[in-house]
């Protein structure tokens, strides 16, 4: 067995369409703190639109033309509902949870997700080009020098900001979300705590 | 968003109204949530 042949046995085994593709889904998600995962998701899409429009057009017309404006906004806009559903996500699966029954790798890259998403958006409050930018990134570096790794990101760098924000973390946080999506599919949604026995309790 | 936004202080708690607001809005939308009941479609459920 060599190693193609070796990953494509596992990938059966692991990886079923079913659960990939299900047109069934448990009883306890007809919920609507259920939906906070997907309106994340439907968020970084909308990110990813906006942001690939402005990284084509760049920053003079994002600065200068209206229609520029208007896309450098929805993809500003696009952050906010991202971290908006991300944290209420969180929320939803911590009081659930989520981490029970073999989900351990799910939260963990959830975790993953929601840190280098961080790390996303402060490379682009930091790559918009005005001085609110300028002030991010005065106040960031000390931060930065000040647990050691300010030689390697140096947030006074535009290029390498820019690169970071438009090419590195982006790919970054797009597979880890859908690592994170394949393992929800693969595991499934974790079922509620049960309904506490009052008299069981007894 | 050029601007200095205001800021609340209590004791050792400092933040700005936007980010308090948003805060605010998602422990409502949260809460809405959780109460709100969801539209049952006429949809195949495993266990219903």
């Amino acid at each position: 067995m060599n190693l193609t042949s070796s990953l494509r046995n596992r990938l059966e085994r692991k990886v079923a369409l079913e659960d990939l593709l299900p047109d069934e889904l448990p009883s306890y998600v007809h919920a609507y703190v259920y939906l906070f995962g997907i309106a994340t998701i439907a968020s970084l899409f909308l990110l990813i639109l906006s942001g690939i429009w402005l990284a084509m057009a760049g920053p003079t017309w994002w600065h200068v033309s209206n229609l520029g404006h208007y896309v450098n906004s929805v993809h500003f806009w696009c952050v906010q509902a991202f971290f908006f559903f991300m944290v209420l996500h969180l929320w939803t699966s911590f009081f659930q949870g989520a981490w029970r029954d073999g989900r351990g790798a799910t939260w963990t890259v959830g975790v993953l997700c929601f840190l280098v998403g961080l790390g996303t958006a402060f490379t682009g409050y930091i790559s918009q080009q005005n001085f609110d930018a300028q002030w991010i990134a005065v106040q960031g570096k000390d931060a930065l020098n000040a647990i050691g790794v300010g030689a390697f990101f140096n947030v006074l760098n535009f290029g390498q900001m820019y690169g970071f924000h438009i090419v590195v973390l982006p790919v970054a946080v797009s597979a880890l979300v859908g690592l994170h999506l394949l393992l929800v599919r693969t595991h499934g949604v974790v079922r509620p705590y049960p309904a506490n026995d009052r008299e069981g309790d007894q | 968003m050029n601007h200095v936004p205001q800021y609340l202080h209590w004791w050792f708690i400092q933040i700005s109204v936007p980010n308090l607001t948003a805060i605010g809005l998602m422990v409502v939308v949260f809460a809405l949530a959780l109460v709100l009941p969801y539209p049952r479609r006429r949809t195949r459920g495993i266990g219903q």
